[in-house]
């Protein structure tokens, strides 16, 4: 080291083979380089086909020609659909159950909660509640048009919330599925519902504009499991 | 190669590019949507769209703070872009006019956002949308147990819970009428009670702002509009 | 028997064989020291950050220990996963990636003008202001101030900070590359002038538009801007910082010129005028514009020209480096060799995103995050951590304390990104599938059911990469404690080496002469 310095003692060289040695590119400045080299070099061949590719996708976005997709604009008639039931028209039949299942969980669970188990004071319970597992008029008049006022329902009471009514957010068919999947899970085991039957109670409660008491709901039907309920 | 160009042409070029990318990328959509009137609803006398009510704007500053827009979304896309639809997250019950129109399904617009002072498109859905959160829960109570605990209704649910937005008091009298009901594992002691707190409140009066039952005509940008076709209730 | 890793670095000295360089060098010492020390600061204080918050994405019973997370997250709103996860990514961002990035850019400006560094005194306070910004921009999101647009998160009192202490920056940028020696042009220092450009550009309109002036009524257009920054900080911000690194330290390092080197430039102009369009991969299918969005996507789609070329020119010229010199080139080598190819897949990874169908499939999923860290902890702090192991010796003329340390480091880091950038993306894809499933019975609740083992995957690869990047803090610490006691104490060792001062004239050409 020619520029060492005279009052300090040269560093002992590192042995063994593993030693990083005094001019390891780390430690020295290396000679400067031109940093680019001016070699007319060639890209390979598989780069090319790689960018070609990738061309090809970009340009498609522009062409509307899409390998996995549709639409040349950004948007397409998004606009309103005829019913939230029509996206579902194209696809395999699935039961009135798995129907339901998503209905209350999209509607009802965030009051009623997953397991049914409702909230005390506020929000009755689904579970083993006469007014699920009773007359299907009766709880239909509940989902079209809203229940109101103090409830009693397995012996507790219930009335701090109103129930909204289900009629203009969901179909018949929506809420014949709802009424079979409530009417069917957490170990209720009450038959399932058409959407005929939710039809006729519409008709039937046209009429009534208000959401329905507990006085008014226990004239609709006593409790008791629903007529066409034969076990 | 460098040398070529002078300090004064690098910069130059620097700026055109800049210039052209900034104009095409924020100027150009800003004059096509940063200046969007409301306009009025052809069936009732509703300016659309709806503004919320003050409480709401203040829930905005909420939302903001403790990050929600992380995670959640608040834009519907088409049907032709994506499964947001069909996830029904796209759906509000009709309120501007006639009680016995059939439920609205439908992406969102631009014009949806002019009354939100800060908005919350978001990137990320770790959960659900929320641009219609208010149908889901239909009132203060749910969003306030929800907040409260996030499990009870997705068990797998990566939602924090947001405790801190509520104060656990004592009753004192008579029990307060805000007081949130909830189940045995999350109750407070016997003689004490959860109130919301009023960040909570304003939180809670926002999300329950964000619906969009309404219909909107195509803005400037040209998007084709549908009407629906009325069906037999 | 060449190794990976040497397993002895070197005696305690450095050799400084260019007497000219190291007078640079010890010019801008401190204030590139400072700002090298402080993003490592940063870094540990961001990455703590993003650990706690992933731990917060699944639920509590997946492991026990994170019920003391959650119960602090659920009752402390300043330990809310919605103030963490913003905190956390703008201490990586500006706080390491940026101040890292400053200090790479003032150490390889004054490096590429040949002369020694005017005013290091306006440079130290500019350091120690955006350290103050960082830090009261952080502080803001934790007390609730945030804005909530992502990686504009700072209020307003934190962004002005940043704006004076990045002004005092620019203009000494703009001063050392006027005053530079003529005839020595780096495509390098084409590559760090346009980072210093954007950035106030990106900055300035971003933090007026969306924290400080939001334009009344816009709307939908607050979204356009914010994406419009954010991939402007990744493509103009941080890509031309790294490369730069990349492009001057490669060469150096390897003796070798960059392949393909007559391309650099083609690349150079493609990137800036594609790139920055990828801020539409956030807008496609939404609000928007729709000419808007599809010539994003062809422009972003493009970005294949630029990232072949800069993929070819470095990863390329590694290799052959690597094939040359019969070991893999000592302890720097390795992460800028990984930082290369990181960008390639940054670019890959963008690429993805702009083709229409893949952008609606993975548009709001985990894929997301799987960009922002290739770009955020993947590129770039391995350029970082690459140059911050040649810089600091040669600041400090000092040495690595153990080479093994520098070996566990690489290898946790490189698993811990490999891992968490798979599961992340990997995740994303299910996510994706299962969100644009068009079975109505799935819903938001299955979605969450799916991604959970990933998010719980992410989270220990996470932990992984910290562990690392405290393995190489502690490391760091060491180094200046060594140091400092030799400068202080004045220890004088036997096997120390100084390097002399610099007496000849720097208007004459550098010498031939590699001193040995």
């Amino acid at each position: 080291m020619s520029k060492a310095n005279p009052h300090v003692e040269s560093p002992p060289t590192p042995s063994g083979d593993d030693a990083i040695q005094p001019t390891a590119p780390d430690f020295v400045e290396t000679p400067e380089v031109q940093p680019l080299s001016s070699e007319r070099e060639h890209f390979p061949i598989w780069l090319y086909l790689i960018c070609g590719f990738a061309l090809f996708l970009a340009g498609s976005s522009f062409t509307g020609f899409e390998i996995f997709g549709q639409d040349l604009l950004d948007q397409g008639p998004g606009g309103p659909v005829l019913s939230s039931n029509s996206s579902a028209a194209a696809e395999a039949p699935a039961s009135p159950m798995d129907l339901g299942k998503k209905v209350y969980e999209g509607n009802c669970a965030s009051c009623h909660q997953g397991s049914g188990a409702g909230s005390p004071g506020s929000y009755p319970p689904l579970v083993d509640s006469e007014f699920v597992i009773g007359s299907k008029e009766r709880l239909a008049a509940i989902l079209l048009k809203g229940l109101q006022g103090p409830l009693t329902v397995k012996g507790a009471s219930f009335g701090t919330s109103v129930m909204p009514a289900q009629e203009s957010v969901l179909t018949p068919e929506k809420i014949a599925d709802l009424m079979t999947y409530i009417r069917g899970t957490w170990g209720n085991t009450a038959n399932a519902v058409t959407a005929d039957e939710v039809n006729a109670a519409k008709t039937k409660f046209a009429s009534h504009s208000q959401a329905f008491t507990q006085a008014e709901l226990l004239k609709i039907a006593p409790n008791g499991p629903d007529p066409s309920d034969k076990k | 190669m460098n040398s070529t160009l002078t300090f004064r042409a690098l910069f130059a070029l620097f700026f055109v590019i800049f210039l052209a990318t900034w104009f095409g990328m924020v100027v150009f959509p800003w004059l096509e949507l940063g200046h969007l009137p409301p306009i009025q609803d052809e069936g009732s006398t509703d300016i659309l769209p709806w503004d919320a009510p003050g409480l709401a704007h203040q829930g905005e500053q909420i939302y903001a703070a403790d990050g929600c827009a992380y995670c959640h979304t608040q834009q519907v896309r088409p049907s032709t872009s994506g499964a947001d639809i069909i996830r029904g997250w796209g759906t509000a019950k009709d309120e501007s006019g006639d009680e016995k129109a059939p439920a609205i399904t439908r992406r969102t617009y631009p014009r949806d956002y002019i009354w939100q002072g800060q908005v919350f498109l978001g990137n990320s859905r770790e959960g659900a949308d929320l641009s219609n959160v208010a149908e889901r829960f239909p009132d203060a109570a749910g969003l306030y147990r929800y907040l409260y605990d996030p499990y009870i209704l997705n068990g797998h649910s990566s939602m924090p819970e947001y405790r801190f937005l509520f104060v656990t008091q004592k009753i004192s009298g008579q029990p307060s009428q805000d007081a949130l009901i909830l189940t045995p594992e999350d109750a407070p002691p016997a003689g004490y009670e959860v109130v919301p707190t009023p960040a909570a409140k304003s939180l809670v009066a926002y999300l329950l702002s964000l619906k969009k039952g309404y219909h909107l005509k195509p803005d400037e940008a040209g998007i084709p509009y549908v009407p629906p076709t009325p069906t037999k209730t | 028997m060449a190794t990976l890793f040497p397993t002895k670095v070197a005696p305690r000295g450095f050799v400084s064989t260019d007497p000219e360089l190291a007078a640079v060098d010890a010019s801008v010492r401190w204030p590139v020291l400072i700002c090298l020390l402080s993003a490592v600061h940063w870094m540990v204080v961001g990455t703590f950050l993003l650990v706690y918050a992933s731990s917060l994405t699944h639920p509590q019973d997946s492991l026990p220990i994170l019920g003391w997370f959650i119960d602090l997250s659920a009752n402390f709103s300043m330990f809310t996963y919605g103030r963490v996860y913003p905190a956390g990514m703008d201490a990586l961002v500006y706080g390491w990636c940026s101040t890292a990035g400053l200090g790479l850019a003032v150490w390889l400006l004054a490096r590429m003008s040949r002369a020694p560094a005017c005013a290091p005194g306006a440079l130290m306070t500019a350091v120690i202001f955006w350290n103050l910004g960082v830090a009261v921009g952080l502080t803001g999101i934790f007390l609730g101030d945030s804005t909530s647009a992502e990686l504009l998160e700072f209020p307003t009192y934190a962004s002005w900070i940043l704006w004076f202490a990045y002004a005092i920056f620019a203009l000494w940028a703009v001063a050392t590359y006027l005053g530079r020696r003529p005839g020595y042009d780096h495509i390098a220092q084409t590559w760090i002038l346009v980072g210093l450009f954007a950035f106030p550009w990106l900055y300035g309109a971003g933090s007026t538009l969306i924290t400080s002036h939001p334009l009344p009524g816009s709307g939908v257009i607050q979204a356009v801007i914010d994406a419009w920054y954010v991939h402007g900080i990744y493509t103009l911000w941080l890509a031309p910082i790294g490369l730069g690194t990349l492009y001057y330290l490669i060469p150096k390092i390897s003796s070798l010129p960059i392949r393909f080197g007559t391309k650099a430039q083609i690349a150079f102009w493609t990137w800036i005028i594609f790139a920055p369009w990828t801020a539409v991969h956030d807008l496609v299918g939404g609000p928007f514009p729709a000419e808007t969005v599809t010539v994003g996507l062809i422009m972003s789609g493009l970005i294949f020209i630029p990232v072949a070329i800069i993929g070819m020119n470095l990863v390329s010229t590694s290799f052959a480096a690597e094939e040359q010199q019969g070991h893999h080139g000592g302890i720097v080598f390795p992460f800028l060799v990984l930082a290369s190819v990181l960008f390639v897949a940054a670019g890959i990874s963008e690429q993805l995103l702009s083709i229409r169908s893949v952008n609606e499939l993975l548009r709001f999923t985990m894929f997301r995050e799987c960009n922002t860290l290739l770009w955020v902890y993947g590129f770039f702090s391995y350029v970082v951590f690459g140059s911050i192991y040649y810089i600091v010796p040669r600041l400090l003329d000092f040495g690595w304390r153990s080479a093994l340390l520098i070996k566990i480091h690489y290898y946790t880091s490189v698993y811990g990104i490999l891992l968490v950038l798979a599961m992340l993306g990997f995740g994303g894809v299910m996510q994706g599938n299962t969100l644009e499933n068009s079975d109505p019975h799935v819903t938001i609740v299955t979605a969450t059911g799916v991604i959970v083992s990933f998010h719980i995957a992410a989270t220990m690869c996470i932990s992984l990469i910290a562990i690392g990047n405290g393995i190489f803090a502690f490391h760091l610490g060491w180094m200046l404690i060594d140091w400092l006691r030799l400068r202080v104490r004045g220890n004088r060792l036997a096997s120390e080496i100084l390097v002399e001062p610099y007496e000849g004239d720097f208007a004459k050409p550098a010498s031939e002469e590699v001193v040995a």
